[in-house]
């Protein structure tokens, strides 16, 4: 064998199980299929505003024909194309009429540079909801197993929020929290008193509000309050792959990295029944290259994963990898995204605030928490924030010219609310990806095809974050001025999940409670692929702390010889 | 991996005008960014004059910094070169020329006394940014206006200049690394909102 493990993906689910697998002594090869990044040279938090290419914009053409998906994306411009895919090159497809906006980045660290940070627990009903409503498969683990990896994560990355001894939001190994400025003060008084059960709270984000022993020594400094996270940080604020673990791996001598090395399949053999290798084709000479190790991690991301176990077909498993369940591919979910009420006060302290505060506030999942209140399954929580606007946006808000237009451009404009809702989707099989049988990209990888709808269920919570929404601006004093109630198109949220889903039941299910392919023993998945159901909160934190106890779970089966 | 091609030829320019002793023209070229070499487009010296104008009368110094200072007319012709589709280009050469014609008696609006040329386009102004009953598509971009052409010229000008070093140290703020985060901090006369790229 090469190494002792491989794992596929450099982003927010590799990067820790790379750095679980070699503290753990384990020979770890790295796969990315993009390029190489590096901190501090190929980020861009050091432009100027007045710096930024076209002022942030890309070029019209160029943003037509190479980033029509990912320019839906809020965080792509001028300062962050280099961390998005070009969607010329890397297609897939879509039923007519069912758009699916798949967000990606393909290079070191993958999405883990320009993510949103927003890091919350999975809680004890979120683990329970599919057995009680019976939608997806049960989760073959409860939130009791998955507690001390969330502790041991959110020691690592560094989570700044507040304790708040909520059941359906648990509390976690916080450095001091991003304190509500005093409109979101005066605003979580107004929700909380006109709406028990509801708590505004600041959100949980990773980023060191302060650096402590376990930061600094990877070279990671406090945050500095700048919102250019998604370019990349040269202070190492934030956790990425590659702030915090690529390089905690790194330092354990046991890491080799390969960029450019795009994984084609999982090669499979029959006899033992494990896994032993990876094909592997370099993204720019196109040479194909084979890696063997006792144990793979697959972290290529929700749809990455599916389309390589879907690619890695062979005699004894004709329906892909680790696929004797037919579930590989299916019950993709995302988070119901876009909904959006924008309100603005005049009843609001004149004051201010000084710094670019890298979150906002949060207001947790207060729906169904026992037993069902509306008339529908699970639940959504809400990010937000207040702020005072000025410059550009209020000089344009209104006619006018010459000393009006800068007078207007230099005056704190009123608070204002933006609410953002973020709702559970159901687990369905027919929310799915497959491969073509006809057309390829241009590495010879079949494209995938992902074809995914909204139901039912889903709709009805989109209309109830938006009546919701609406009722707490209202009961704070604001007026509603814009309120989005159509989702998103799937996939906007980012949060796309399930399509090798955990389960108790190898005919249902992919994983079992370790994220161990029932079908290959030593195949481990811990991306948004493993997720059995999706909750309504941000899923990175949860994709880590699975990747740490299945790595930590790896080591022991090795070392047990049980793999 | 990034490309600098913009800040590259920016840097460039910069110290050409330096080694020319041209220290004076340094305020224009705090821009965005010039139009690249190898673009075909270019303002001939009557558009130029017609965007300076509109450009100052739209921003103007006042009793702090305007549009000139901010390099806002060497930073549209960078957009237009570097960034804007050949239809977006026509549209704003096309609304430049609109504005070019709203004397009745056909002087070019540079020509004009500043006065005159303030009279005009506010008038022109308030009728094209006159606001729509109509959803906002846009929930970040200024609200539905009559002439959506205008109103982009406008946005583009406007945003220029807010996102100038100029302005962003002189008319409003801009702390690049605040370093700390204050909640709460009390409202002066001084008191001006923090400009910057980001939505919030």
């Amino acid at each position: 064998m090469d190494f002792d493990a491989i794992v596929i993906g450099s982003g927010m689910s590799g990067g820790i199980a790379a750095k679980e697998l070699t503290e753990r002594g384990m020979k770890t090869l790295v796969l990315e299929r993009g390029g190489n990044v590096e901190r501090g040279k190929d980020t861009t938090d050091w432009m100027q505003p007045w710096q930024l290419p076209n002022g942030g914009n890309i070029p019209e053409e160029e943003l037509a024909a190479d980033y029509p998906v990912q320019s839906q994306c809020y965080a792509l411009s001028s300062a962050t194309k280099q961390f998005f895919v070009k969607d010329s090159e890397h297609p897939y497809t879509t039923p007519e009429g069912k758009p699916f906006s798949w967000i990606r980045g393909y290079h070191l660290g993958g999405r883990s540079i320009m993510w949103g940070r927003q890091s919350y627990r999975l809680a004890p009903l979120d683990f329970e909801a599919n057995a009680k409503d019976g939608h997806g498969s049960d989760w073959p683990i409860r939130y009791d197993d998955l507690a001390p990896w969330y502790d041991h994560i959110e020691s690592f990355i560094g989570v700044s929020g507040s304790r708040e001894g909520l059941p359906q939001l648990p509390d976690g190994e916080f450095l001091p929290p991003f304190a509500l400025n005093d409109a979101e003060l005066r605003f979580k008084s107004a929700v909380e008193g006109n709406f028990p059960g509801r708590k505004v709270i600041p959100g949980r984000v990773a980023n060191l509000s302060e650096a402590r022993e376990q930061h600094r020594e990877l070279g990671r400094a406090p945050c500095q309050v700048r919102s250019l996270c998604e370019r990349g940080c040269t202070y190492g604020a934030y956790h990425s792959s590659l702030n915090s673990s690529l390089p905690a791996a790194e330092r354990t001598g046991n890491l080799t990295l390969v960029t450019d090395a795009i994984a084609h399949s999982i090669i499979h053999d029959p006899a033992s029944g494990k896994a032993t290798g990876v094909r592997v084709i370099d993204a720019n000479t196109k040479e194909a290259t084979t890696y063997t190790a006792k144990v793979i991690f697959c972290c290529a991301s929700t749809i990455g994963t599916a389309q390589i176990l879907l690619n890695s077909k062979s005699e004894a498993m004709p329906r892909g990898l680790a696929n004797s369940s037919d579930m590989v591919g299916r019950n993709i979910m995302d988070h119901l995204y876009g909904l959006l009420t924008i309100a603005t006060f005049d009843n609001m302290p004149d004051t201010y605030y000084f710094g670019r505060r890298p979150t906002g506030f949060y207001i947790p999942r207060y729906r169904n928490l026992d037993g069902n209140d509306g008339d529908y399954l699970r639940g959504y929580g809400f990010q937000g924030s207040f702020s005072r606007n000025g410059g550009a946006g209020a000089a344009m808000a209104l006619p006018g010219i010459g000393e009006e237009l800068k007078e207007r451009g230099r005056q704190l404009g009123p608070w204002t609310l933006f609410l953002a809702g973020f709702g559970e989707i159901l687990p369905h099989p027919d929310n799915r990806v497959t491969l073509s049988e006809t057309e390829t990209d241009q590495w010879g990888i079949p494209l995938p095809h992902i074809d995914v709808a909204l139901r039912e269920n889903d709709m009805k919570l989109a209309t109830a974050i938006q009546e919701d929404g609406r009722a707490m601006a209202e009961a704070a004093g604001g007026t509603v001025v814009t309120s989005l109630g159509n989702p998103a198109p799937p996939g906007l949220g980012i949060h796309e999940m399930g399509t090798a889903r955990m389960g108790n039941d190898p005919a249902t299910s992919v994983l079992n409670g370790w994220n161990q392919a029932h079908d290959v023993p030593n195949l481990f998945i811990t991306d948004g692929a493993a997720m059995s159901s999706s909750g309504c909160v941000n899923p990175s934190l949860t994709y880590m702390a699975l990747s740490a106890r299945a790595a930590d779970a790896a080591v022991s089966m090795l070392a047990e010889g049980a793999l | 991996m990034f490309e600098e091609n913009g800040l590259s030829r920016r840097a460039l320019l910069e110290r050409a005008l330096i080694l020319a002793g041209a220290s004076a023209a340094l305020g224009a070229c705090d821009a965005i960014g010039l139009a690249d070499e190898d673009s075909p487009f270019r303002f001939d010296a009557d558009q130029m004059a017609l965007l300076t104008a509109v450009a100052d009368v739209m921003i103007p110094k006042g009793d702090s910094v305007g549009a000139l200072d901010a390099g806002v007319p060497a930073s549209f012709e960078g957009l237009m070169a570097n960034w804007a589709s050949p239809e977006t280009q026509a549209s704003m050469l096309g609304q430049l020329a609109m504005i070019d014609g709203l004397d009745p008696d056909g002087a070019t609006f540079a020509s004009l006394p500043r006065e005159r040329q303030g009279e005009l386009l506010a008038a022109h102004d308030a009728a094209a940014i006159a606001p729509l009953d109509a959803p906002n598509m846009n929930p970040f971009g200024p609200p539905p206006a009559s002439n959506p052409e205008y109103q982009r010229l406008k946005q583009l000008l406007v945003t220029l200049y807010y996102l100038s070093e100029a302005a962003l140290t002189q008319e409003i703020s801009y702390t690049h690394a605040p370093g700390e985060w204050k909640p709460s901090i009390p409202v002066t006369p001084d008191t001006r909102p923090e400009g910057g790229p980001g939505m919030f």
